[in-house]
This record gives structure tokens, sequence and C-alpha cells, in this order.
């Protein structure tokens, strides 16, 4: 009998133990980069807003985030670098307690053409999945017109070149991209995508039933090209998950190629 | 077996007119023109959205009360600049081949602070400007308070080309259709 209640006590005590050091639901990172606007036309205000941050976009979680390694744009085939105009302030969910750090700048669109915006960040050390994440972000505005550019390569260790323009996307369009790892298509690679849900012009806040549709998954084909169609106006991020090469600390990297898209709805 | 030639002969031609109307269509892209002014010069450039440039394009610059002070045509470049003729909110016009047009309006306070640093001289006595070359009258007038408005954009012409070939494309169908029914019959 004493037996017998022992093993009870002390399997209850593993399962507990079990429970405890059960991960909670693993919420997708994203390095996101929103402009105020991702078309300028004649009329509208030439300086664009960046927003840089690491949050979970259908949740709006915020994460710390340290100054970026890399912060630029590539326009006219020239990587202009732009981290000296980042200043940083502080933003969280309404559920999160306390503020986290983000990064924005203003940006004044000169000329004519696709401006590509690109962002390398400080590795961050995630200890539930015990590696570094680093999550390469990109996404393009076009200006008065011009509408070429936006296939070209930043040159990043992993990034997505879009096969779907960019921008002017209606509700329900499908994004396509290719994702490269060290300028070489990834096959058979995770793709998360994401809405960010803060969207201002959003009438309405979504709220996933499960977990499995706060993430989407898709993966990329032979050639690492993958394909989205978006349910909803707003921002969508696309992420591309793939292990550095490199470590740190001994410790994997997750590398992360993220690109952002707009779509409106067709009325 | 008349009829059947006739049909072939339609279909042919209009397969063969749509086809020109509309490839020659589908080249013609929407065009744009941009501006900006820098050391009291305006620089401006045509382009299609696919990045291609408007070679020999003709561009007219307006001034607020719509006259005109001075023409031109785009370079190999699409490139087209000139002296800064007055300081107001200038409208610019690029009138492409295929009667396709669009205008940019540059703004007196943009025009205002490029020719701030270099304002000490009549722009009118500097040789050789395009306003000269034109003949067109040039004025220093002193800078107003810009009215920012949104641009209204030119209508396209009426897309006749488009909607013939679209025309003949229904015709070079109906001819394929009768034929294959009369060869049926036959």
């Amino acid at each position: 009998m004493w037996n017998f209640k022992r093993s009870c006590f002390i399997m209850g005590l593993f399962l507990g133990l079990c429970c405890l050091s059960v991960p909670a639901p693993a919420l997708a990172h994203f390095g996101t980069l929103i402009p105020s606007d991702d078309i300028i036309s004649q009329g509208d205000s030439r300086t664009v807003k960046l927003e840089v941050k690491f949050i979970h976009p259908m949740e709006l979680q915020y994460m710390e985030m340290v100054k970026p390694k890399q912060f630029g744009v590539l326009f006219r085939d020239k990587k202009i670098n732009l981290l000296s105009t980042l200043k940083s302030t502080r933003g969280k969910a309404p559920n999160q307690e306390k503020e986290f750090t983000f990064w924005e700048t203003n940006y004044k669109i000169k000329r004519p053409g696709v401006y590509t915006f690109y962002m390398e960040p400080t590795p961050y050390w995630e200890p539930a999945e015990d590696c570094y994440i680093v999550h390469y972000t990109k996404v393009a505005i076009s200006a008065f017109g011009a509408e070429s550019g936006w296939d070209k390569p930043v040159g990043l260790e992993t990034e997505i070149i879009p096969l779907t323009r960019p921008f002017g996307l209606w509700t329900g369009n499908v994004f396509t991209g290719k994702v490269l790892v060290n300028g070489k298509p990834a096959a058979n690679t995770d793709v998360e995508v994401e809405y960010l849900n803060e969207y201002s012009g959003a009438k309405t806040k979504i709220n996933p039933p499960s977990d499995p549709y706060v993430t989407q998954v898709v993966k990329t084909d032979s050639n690492g090209v993958f394909t989205y169609a978006m349910p909803k106006a707003g921002w969508w991020g696309f992420a591309a998950l793939s292990t550095s090469a490199k470590k740190i600390k001994g410790k994997d990297i997750e590398i992360g190629a993220v690109y952002w898209v707009k779509t409106i709805d067709l009325n | 077996m008349k009829k059947s030639n006739f049909g072939k002969f339609l279909l042919s031609l209009t397969l063969f007119i749509s086809l020109l109307l509309v490839s020659s269509e589908a080249s013609a892209h929407k065009v744009n023109i941009f501006a900006y002014a820098e050391e009291g010069m305006v620089y401006t450039e045509g382009y299609f959205p696919d990045g291609r440039k408007v070679e020999g394009g003709k561009v007219e610059v307006y001034d607020s009360q719509g006259n005109k002070l001075l023409e031109g045509t785009t370079t190999k470049e699409g490139t087209f600049d000139f002296k800064i003729p007055k300081v107001d909110d200038l409208k610019i016009v690029l009138i492409a081949t295929m009667g396709h047009k669009n205008s940019f309006t540059i703004y007196a306070d943009e025009l205002a602070e490029a020719t701030a640093g270099v304002a000490a001289e009549p722009v009118a006595q500097v040789a050789r400007t395009p306003a000269e070359q034109t003949g067109a009258k040039v004025a220093q007038v002193p800078a107003k308070p810009s009215r920012r408005r949104r641009r209204e954009p030119e209508k396209e012409s009426f897309p006749v080309a488009g909607v013939f070939g679209g025309l003949g494309f229904i015709f070079g169908l109906t001819a394929l259709i009768m034929q294959f029914s009369g060869k049926k019959k036959g």
C-alpha cells in the first residue's frame, strides 16, 4: 500500500513537472517594417514614416528590440544606409503590462521609383526555442507611377524575392515569392504568414478561433517558391524560416526572410 | 465552298487586323512625368511604369494661370531640364505618342527654395535657356503662398485601338464559328 501511494506521488510529481515544462503555444515572431504608405502619388505627403518592430503580428505582442544591425533602402540599384536615422520609441499590446522598445524613422521620397526598405536586426535570444532569431525584413514603396525594380535582391543572408508585384494588391490576391538563402533558392522551407491585427484601416479585429488560425503556414516548392492568397485588407507578413550555417556562442540562429505587403478591398 | 473561302478570308483579315491593333495597344502604357527643382533648374523625366524612358516626348510648361511658358522635347533618357521660368505652381505636361499624356505640378514653394541660392541674377538674362529658345516670355515673379492640391489626372484619350481590337477579335471568332458550322453542314 505504502509503495503504491509513493508511486502515485512520484508519478503525480513527474506529470506536474512535465506540464510545467511544456512550452506555451509557439507564437510566430515577425520582424516588421511597416511604412505609413506603400504607394506615393502626386499630391500625397512625400514623407513616409516607417516603423521597425519585433512582434507577434496577429496577437500584437511586442518584444524588446535593440537597435538593428542594418537598416537602409535599395533604390535604383543603390543601397542607402539609413541606420543613423532610426529613433527608438516604445509601445505595447493592450494586454501587455510594460512597454517595449521599437524603432521608427521618417524618409522623404524625392524621385520616382521603387524603394525597397530592408532591415537586419541584432540577433534576438529566444530561450523558449534555445536559439537566436534574426529576421531580415523588407517592404517596398512605389513612388510617382514608377513600378520597376521590386524584384531586385538586396543581397541579404536570406530574403524573399517577390514574384507578385508587392504593391497595389487587392484583398484576395495571391502573393507569390521566392525564398533565397545565401542567394540560392530555398526548397521545402516553411513560410509563416500572419495578418497585422492593428491595421488602422481594418473595420474589425480578427479573433482567431484556435491556434492554427493565428499563423498560416505554406511551404516552398523545389524552386523555393511559395504562394498565399490574402483574405483581408491590411498588412500581411511572410516569414520564410531557415537555420543559418553560422552559430552564436554554439547556439543555432533561426534566420527569417520576411516580406510585408498591403492589400485593400476591391470597391 | 464559296462561303467557306469567304469565311477563311474574313477570319484571317480580322485576326490580322486585331492582332495588329492589340499588339500596338499593349506596348502603349500609361506615361508618367516627374519634376523636381534644384539650384535654379527644373529637372523633369518622362517614364513608363516598367521603367522605360519616354524618348522624344513633348513637354509643355504652364503657369498657374494656364499660360504656356515654354516647351521642349525629352532626351533619350526621358529628361527635359529648364531654368526656373517663374516662381509659381507650374504644370508640366508630357505628351507621348498615341495620344498618351500626363502632367505633374511642381509647387511654388519648392521652386522658391530652389531659386533662393541663385536668384541674384535675373533668370531672363541667362543665355540659351530653353524658355528663350522657344521664345516664351520669362518673368521673375515673387513667390506666392503655395496652394497644395491634389492633382487632377489627365484623362487618357478614348482607347480607339483597344475598341477596334476587341471588335476585330469578336469578328474573328464569329468567322471561325461560321467556318466550322459551315464545314459540318457541307
